[in-house]
């Protein structure tokens, strides 16, 4: 990392000690000034800030009252600035801000954020919402057959049953996002699955916290011993598991579950699994990313590598063979850069063979455009050809997802 | 003392007696059907019609107080002329109350505002003190750099809408050594704000930013939008806590960037609600200008834009002057911690801001009664806004 100016780590101090604090993690001063902003905040708001009891007659008890107060006021206010200054000097440290402040707004929702458990990104907010309305548009029509193989009888308003799993689903933020965004088209099953322990609890924790501040619409049900919610009593279901993907049981129950009444077990699978190499690992990401958040969520763990595909694309490999079990009708898969969304587009091909229909690669932000003069000449790219089949690379940024449509 | 008391133009008298016999004939035809449209109308003249109605009255009893003046009876003309002080003085309000009656209220009055302030020319000193316009007074660490904030209340345009435009202090800077007082400026921008769909009670027509005739309406295609991307791989490898949207509209050029919140969903919405507010104020601003180049020359002058300095808050001096309305005052700290005195100086911006808009009616009234005389008057020629 290049070092910082003198001047500018001076002009920080002399607006205040904190700021100062802040700036080698955040490089810059405008966003040193907003992490201060937002650490501030936080503390305000957690440390319930009381009005001071203002005197209103002159008894002694009530100015004895309004001097106590000021006297706590004066404290807490010493307390928040002690408590300020230490989660900055955390944050320089190259602390995760979110670890700190133990939230990250993700769309609506605010997903609560801890040790051990990826932290959700702007990107995948930014392909949640248009996999949304790909879905709405995709399956509104076209597979009514599906639903209507289980009950007959068109319902009202929600007249389609969509499947969703999500697998590495981390602090649940996907299916979560995905259920608000859908829930009012859709009747819905949502999975999500995770080989960490604590990720499935903070996910159903995510769950209940969203739920409770009405960021979003109850499910029906949530607890894994009432999957027998059936249609007729109109349930939305959001349930997270603990399963490693390498694993055959939990696909068994999933299958024995979801199954019996359509052809494909599952509508929608999504997943951001761990796309990092060991040596990108080193090299490319983030101190704080490297320091402080699991690796296990970053880079695919060596005891699954197989001979047939790179180390970092194992899970992708993995997914395949899932889907084919699953059946699902669209897919989409998080990726690291355009390099690995072609070998992830090219496994997707091979593996769907006959059943594919649509399969698009989408950059950072799939719905702009690109402008030509972006300087990066890599992002000019609008299309590739994978196993002979021209494949439309959407958007503008890095390369960041696979998105199929299958029949 | 002038007997038949102050004078309204006649074209003004002219047309609020005309607009003042449409509302009668209109409230005929609404007891026999009932019409929308008319109902719309009759509640937008009744203004006019009430106002005339007062007037009138003022004037026939002044009318009968210049002939008891002239009683032979001693007694008599004393008590005509302790009244006609009083009446003549009432006139003067409600001439004044019948003229802003006929003035074209603006269409956004009733909408809450969005008030934007930034440092004009002038370096760090005008950063502070548009932190203290900002925060009332209260010294903040760092100077501002800018500053949007909404006043949610319905017909907080009309009220912050004479404050726009350039505010230039004059006072010794506490970084300057040798005493010399510095001059530099803020520009306040004051735009409308349209409500929310959630909150939108009193869905005006114009308000409602669905409707492609609305001055509120972008169409999205027209917008290009851009996060400020860090450089690097993104996704898993870095852990932003930014998310910066920047939204640009294309055929007008206005930029709006948004980064106050951690949450991007936050960031663009706001981008969003702020890009609309510009571009309906330069909509309105457009149609302004066309108007007042129909009125001509006359009142070019009084046309406010954001670039002329509307008021000094000069500290050596402790005062605080309207160049619009001419009014001093001093208690230059009561004006900055927005205190009584600081409504009085707003008060007569409005008041100078009704003033012109009355300016504005006689030119044209004055025109179109010229024009009227070569070819009959095109009766209600008044284009909507």
């Amino acid at each position: 990392m290049p070092r910082l100016p003198p001047s500018l780590l001076q002009r920080a101090r002399s607006i205040s000690p904190d700021l100062a604090t802040l700036l080698p993690a955040c490089r810059d001063l405008e966003s040193a000034r907003n992490e201060l902003r937002w650490i501030r905040e936080h503390v305000f708001a957690s440390s319930g800030q009381s009005q001071v009891v203002s005197s209103h007659g002159s008894s002694k008890i009530q100015v004895a009252a309004a001097a106590a107060a000021a006297v706590v006021e004066r404290e807490r206010s010493n307390h928040a600035r002690e408590v300020i200054a230490s989660l900055c000097r955390r944050r320089a440290r190259g602390e995760p801000l979110q670890y700190l402040l133990g939230s990250q707004p993700f769309g609506p929702l605010e997903i609560q954020c801890r040790r051990g458990v990826l932290i959700p990104r702007p990107e995948t907010e930014t392909w949640a919402y248009a996999l949304a309305s790909e879905v709405a548009a995709r399956l509104k029509a076209s597979s009514s057959a599906s639903a209507a193989a289980g009950h007959h009888g068109q319902r009202v308003g929600k007249s389609r049953r969509l499947r969703i799993v999500d697998f590495c689903t981390g602090t649940g933020c996907i299916p979560l996002l995905l259920y608000a965004l859908l829930h009012k088209r859709f009747q819905l099953q949502v999975w999500g699955f995770d080989v960490e322990e604590r990720a499935v609890r903070l996910a159903r924790e995510n769950l209940r916290y969203n739920v409770a501040r009405g960021l979003m619409p109850p499910p029906s049900s949530s607890s894994p011993n009432e999957h027998d919610s059936t249609p007729e009593n109109g349930g939305d279901v959001i349930r997270f598991e603990k399963a490693d993907i390498f694993a055959d049981d939990w696909l068994r129950s999933l299958l024995q579950q979801g199954g019996g009444e359509s052809s494909s077990a599952v509508d929608v699978l999504v997943s951001n699994p761990p796309y990092i190499s060991a040596k990108s690992f080193n090299r490319d990401t983030g101190r704080s990313v490297r320091n402080f958040e699991p690796r296990l969520a970053l880079v695919p763990h060596l005891r699954n590598a197989q001979a047939a595909c790179a180390p970092e694309d194992v899970f992708y490999k993995r997914l395949c063979e899932v889907a084919e079990v699953l059946q699902p009708m669209i897919m989409l898969f998080e990726v690291g850069d355009l390099e690995q969304a072609t070998r992830v587009a090219q496994m997707a091909v091979v593996a769907t063979g006959e059943r594919l229909k649509d399969l698009e690669i989408w950059r950072d932000c799939p719905d702009v455009v690109e402008e030509e003069h972006m300087g990066d000449s890599s992002s000019a790219i609008t299309e590739t050809y994978v196993e002979g089949r021209k494949v439309s690379i959407r958007g503008s940024g890095h390369g960041r997802s696979v998105f199929v449509h299958l029949r | 003392m002038d007997a038949t008391g102050p004078n309204l133009p006649p074209a003004l008298l002219q047309r609020a007696r005309n607009l003042a016999a449409e509302h009668a004939s209109l409230a005929t035809t609404l007891e026999q059907t009932f019409d929308a449209k008319a109902a719309k109308r009759l509640g937008e003249l009744s203004r006019v019609a009430t106002a005339l109605r007062s007037y009138d009255e003022a004037r026939s009893s002044l009318t009968e107080l210049n002939q008891l003046s002239q009683s032979t009876d001693a007694e008599m003309r004393q008590l005509a002329h302790d009244e006609l002080v009083s009446t003549h003085a009432q006139l003067t309000t409600l001439a004044t109350a019948l003229s802003a009656s006929l003035t074209p209220r603006d269409p956004y009055a009733h909408l809450p505002c969005l008030v934007e302030i930034r440092p004009g020319p002038g370096g760090q000193e005008g950063r502070y003190f548009a932190d203290a316009v900002a925060a009332g007074g209260a010294a903040n660490e760092s100077p501002l750099a800018e500053a949007v904030f909404e006043v949610l209340d319905e017909g907080a345009y009309d009220l912050f809408r004479s404050e726009a435009g350039m505010h230039r202090v004059q006072r010794v800077p506490a970084t300057e050594k040798q005493g010399r007082t510095h001059t530099s400026a803020v520009a306040v921008w004051v735009l409308p704000s349209f409500p929310t769909s959630d909150s939108a009670g009193s869905a005006a027509m114009e308000a409602d930013f669905d409707n492609p005739e609305s001055d509120f309406y972008i169409d999205s295609k027209e917008v290009r939008s851009e996060k400020m991307r860090a450089g690097g791989a993104g996704g898993q490898h870095v852990n932003k806590t930014e998310s910066a949207i920047r939204l640009t509209h294309i055929p007008t050029g206005t930029v709006v960037s948004m980064q106050d919140s951690r949450s991007q969903h936050r960031n663009r919405e706001d981008a969003w609600r702020l890009l609309r507010s510009r571009v309906a104020a330069q909509r309105r601003e457009e149609q302004q200008k066309i108007a007042s180049a129909l009125r001509n020359s006359v009142l070019s002058s009084g046309q406010i834009t954001r670039g002329d300095k509307i008021r000094t808050y000069n500290y050596q001096q402790d005062r605080c002057t309207d160049h619009r309305s001419g009014v001093d005052v001093h208690n230059l700290p009561d004006v900055l911690l927005g205190g009584e005195t600081l409504g009085r100086v707003m008060e007569s911006a409005r008041s100078w801001l009704v003033g012109r808009d009355i300016q504005a009616l006689i030119a044209e009234e004055e025109i179109r009664a010229a024009e009227g005389e070569k070819g009959q008057g095109n009766g209600n020629g008044k284009k909507k806004k």
